[in-house]
């Protein structure tokens, strides 16, 4: 049954056989402008929160992040389109790699708001039951559609409709591709009937099949391919970062194309008539820092970002010069590192002692003052802590307080030796005794040297907020402790001692938050496991871990996507395990894609306008610890 | 034959039954409305002792636990807590929540669950010895413990432990048919809703839906109210308060419940 059915695109290729029909009406059919669905279209954008619950609650792996994508062209059939129209054109297309799952950025395809919508939570429905690892696709699709129709009765009505409407745009095509009628057909009733009535030798040589929109197709990178895939898009996120006025909200199908020879490429089809020319441009990426406007808009605009192989290299080596701290300075490194495991997702284990950890202090800081205005905000949180922040209890039997306490009067009123019993019958409410540490660790990655405003980068409001946290909760007597990390790869991770538990703070201290520097990038779950080691010595009772950071983990090895998100959210576990309480505070307003995985829903905040954070610290703290 | 309804998940009722015997105290985590206190009542029930529950809040006595003076007209007598009461007759006394319960009051409990078995009422002067039947339980949620609050290592390790969690798929659709009374095929849906629903624990919701929060949806179907508003307001509002949330729940019940697209 399994090898009827098996769909591969080289069979698609074989029968796609050069055409008759003339280029030039092809191109009129192509361009055409006129979707009427258009006024009913649903961006990608709109529902992306709503898919990604969905696709979670219907059984998806958490870890992955849902993408938009622009119209595909996938197949290694161009030279046919080419043929028939000297152009390629794309295909929208839903599919799934180990990463996350891509859906087209926008969805026109069918005659009513709420079907396009249906479309978009049918397909995130179909990778979050489908197995990805099947290979015969086609009868996967089948499978998952037939248990979706069966289970969730929600979906029966509009699945009917979509395909209705879908099968009208294909009863064009057909004519057009000069596809079997009869195949057609049959694959109109598969996808009706499913396999009820329809025994599999019955079924139509699939590779008559014209691509169908209600069903998943494979990745469009070969798994071998797919690292190298998504290395290309996450380093084009950065450079997205980089430039956020030029930045794209689609994440662009970096397909490879090979400069050497053009034989090679891709094609997809349109079967609903969502055609356009795809124009390809090449967008020099080893250039990419420049301000390049215009390529920038073209690359939006186009329908697949085409990268040149061979510029990977240049590209990361720019990277990396880029990434440096802006000024060296005196520094001293402790020892010879400390190492550390990493946890790997990919093969379930710890790769023992895999990571060196730097811990690094700095010899010559200057003493520092506060400025008036951070001096007055710490004033202004030291008398908010002395309102707020302590629980208080009533302490009983005392001499004189507050309020009579009964209790203790009718235990004097019953007493049989009235001459023993003290007279305390006074009851008052005092401040509880606090018994908590904390760990303050800082990401200073290079990114936290982007400007907030004129004068001020996030790194200045981080520094800030830890002058003003450090005086106010040293002020209540909380032991605490203060450190800051950035990494590149596995081996110079740099651990920087801002104040130790057993030092007081002080100026000095102040000197040293001064004088770090942004630089580098973030291994975050290894700086966590470090600062899991200090605080698990404390004797305290409780042992709060405040991670302030501005972004996802990331490194320019492998860490980086879900494999740091992984090993963070392993180096979270391990902590609270060893009683340890991690909290985030994040600037980073993606960071709900990834932070609710690694941290739980009550494990970090989010604060929106960065520049609240010296405010916003001690209030965390106060929320936290009362 | 017992009146309290209970389906056994693992091993519980065996070792509760043997923890009695032996005179151990047992402690019971788990989330809430996962049965944790019918299971004590369950077990109250079947082993023929009077069930003595506390719910623990943080201004709970010593006092509250063990009793107190009161006054009448006659002038001041003792009435003894819902400990002491346990202790003294016999009986299974359930704290309920203990780690809301602030540590010194707990600590009262201290000889009582170990070897000594005895509780000292200095107020009366009185060391009361346990009575054979007596039998000492807590519970908790490990879920929403705040960061200060937690249990004396000194009180945790005085208990044999316990895990509870939900039931299983299975097992639950069998008690939401039992208590609620709906039908099977109703009951099923409800029960994939709700194991779809414990997926966003972690993430986006603070707490799981609870086996009652079903029973309760299930209740209100089979009296007849809509099958959609029944979860809505049994399930979906009583999760969140994050609109966003609260429309993507729905529509994920409407999936399974609704012919969605009406045009």
């Amino acid at each position: 049954m399994a090898s009827k059915l098996k769909i591969t695109w080289q069979k698609i290729e074989e029968f796609l056989a050069p055409s008759d029909w003339g280029g030039q009406r092809w191109n009129e059919f192509l361009s055409r402008n006129d979707n009427p669905y258009e006024a009913y279209s649903v961006s990608f954008k709109e529902i992306s929160k709503e898919l990604r619950l969905l696709y979670h609650m219907m059984g998806g792996v958490q870890s992955k992040t849902l993408y938009a994508t622009d119209k595909v062209s996938r197949l290694s059939l161009r030279s046919f389109w080419q043929k028939a129209t000297g152009e390629k054109a794309t295909f929208s297309l839903c599919w799934q790699d180990k990463r996350g799952l891509y859906l087209p950025r926008k969805i026109d395809l069918f005659s009513s708001k709420r079907l396009n919508k249906m479309y978009y939570v049918w397909m995130v429905a179909l990778m979050a039951n489908a197995n990805v690892n099947v290979e015969n696709w086609a009868e996967e699709n089948l499978r998952v559609q037939n248990y979706l129709l069966e289970h969730y009765v929600g979906f029966r009505k509009a699945h009917r409709l979509m395909v209705e409407e879908l099968f009208k745009e294909r009863e064009m095509m057909v004519k057009r591709f000069k596809l079997s009628v009869e195949d057609e057909l049959g694959f109109e009733k598969l996808v009706t009937l499913g396999n009820g009535g329809f025994s599999p030798e019955q079924l139509p040589m699939p590779r008559n099949i014209y691509p169908f929109a209600l069903w998943l197709y494979p990745s469009p990178t070969k798994e071998e391919n797919s690292e190298k895939f998504e290395a290309y898009a996450e380093e084009e996120n950065e450079a997205e970062k980089s430039k956020k006025s030029e930045k794209l909200d689609v994440r662009k199908n970096a397909s490879r194309t090979d400069d050497e020879s053009e034989t090679d490429g891709f094609m997809a089809f349109l079967p609903e008539g969502l055609m356009t020319i795809s124009e390809r441009i090449n967008v020099d990426r080893s250039e990419d820092d420049s301000e390049d406007e215009d390529a920038a808009f073209n690359a939006q605009d186009l329908d697949e970002l085409s990268l040149g192989k061979k510029k990977k290299g240049l590209a990361s080596k720019l990277k990396i010069d880029l990434e440096l701290p802006t000024e060296e300075i005196d520094t001293y490194a402790v020892g010879e590192g400390i190492k550390l495991d990493e946890w790997d997702y990919t093969k379930e284990y710890y790769l023992k002692n895999y990571c060196l950890l730097t811990p690094i202090y700095m010899k010559s800081a200057q003493e520092k003052e506060l400025d008036h205005q951070t001096q007055r905000l710490v004033e202004k949180v030291k008398q908010e802590f002395a309102l707020y922040l302590f629980n208080r209890h009533t302490e009983k039997n005392l001499p004189f307080g507050e309020t009579l306490n009964m209790e203790s009067w009718i235990a004097y009123r019953t007493s049989a030796v009235k001459s023993q019993e003290k007279q305390n019958f006074f009851e008052t409410s005092v401040k509880q005794e606090r018994n908590i540490s904390s760990l303050i660790l800082a990401d200073i990655s290079l990114s936290t040297e982007a400007m907030v405003s004129n004068e001020l980068s996030i790194l200045d409001i981080i520094k800030q907020s830890l002058f003003v946290f450090g005086d106010a909760v040293s002020s209540l007597g909380d032991p605490l402790a203060i450190y800051a990390f950035s990494s590149v790869k596995n081996t110079k991770i740099r651990y920087h001692i801002l104040k130790n538990f057993n030092e007081r703070y002080s100026a000095q201290i102040r000197g040293r938050i001064d004088d770090l520097r942004a630089g580098y990038y973030t291994r975050l779950g290894t700086a966590i496991r470090q600062s899991t080691h200090i605080l698990k010595e404390q004797n305290t009772q409780n042992k709060l871990m405040l991670i302030i950071s501005d972004g996802k983990p990331n490194d320019i090895d492998r860490y980086e996507g879900r494999y740091g998100v992984e090993d963070t959210k392993k180096a979270i576990l391990e902590a609270k395990k060893l009683g340890v309480i991690p909290f985030c505070i994040t600037v980073d307003s993606d960071s709900y894609e990834y932070l609710p995985q690694i941290f739980g829903k009550d494990g970090y905040t989010y604060i929106r306008d960065i520049k609240k954070l010296p405010e916003a610290l001690p209030m965390i703290y106060m929320n936290l610890t009362q | 034959m017992s009146n309290i309804y209970y389906l056994e998940q693992k091993n519980e009722v065996n070792l509760f039954t043997h923890a009695s015997k032996l005179n151990l105290p047992i402690l019971i985590k788990g989330p809430t409305g996962c049965g944790k206190t019918r299971f004590v009542e369950h077990m109250g029930e079947k082993l023929g002792r009077k069930v003595y529950t506390v719910v623990c809040h943080d201004d709970l006595s010593t006092a509250d636990l063990v009793g107190r003076h009161l006054i009448d007209e006659k002038g001041t007598y003792w009435q003894d807590g819902p400990l002491t009461k346990a202790v003294r007759e016999g009986g299974i006394c359930y704290l309920d929540e203990i780690i809301e319960a602030r540590k010194d009051t707990t600590v009262v409990l201290h000889s009582l669950a170990d070897y000594r078995r005895v509780l000292p009422i200095d107020k009366i002067g009185e060391t009361l010895e346990a009575h054979p039947d007596f039998m000492l339980v807590v519970s908790y949620n490990p879920g929403y413990q705040s960061i200060l609050k937690g249990m004396k290592p000194s009180t945790k390790q005085r208990f044999l432990s316990l895990s509870f969690d939900y039931p299983k798929e299975k097992e639950e659709c069998a008690i939401l048919i039992k208590e609620s009374g709906v039908d099977a095929s109703i009951a099923q849906k409800l029960i994939k809703i709700v194991n779809e629903l414990r997926r966003l624990k972690e993430s986006e919701i603070h707490e799981d839906v609870s086996t009652r929060l079903v029973i309760y949806a299930g209740k209100l179907i089979k009296e007849g109210f809509p099958i959609l508003e029944a979860c809505q307001h049994a399930i979906v509002e009583s999760l969140t308060d994050d609109e966003e949330t609260i429309k993507v729940l729905e529509q994920l019940v409407k999936l399974h419940f609704e012919e969605t697209h009406e045009s």
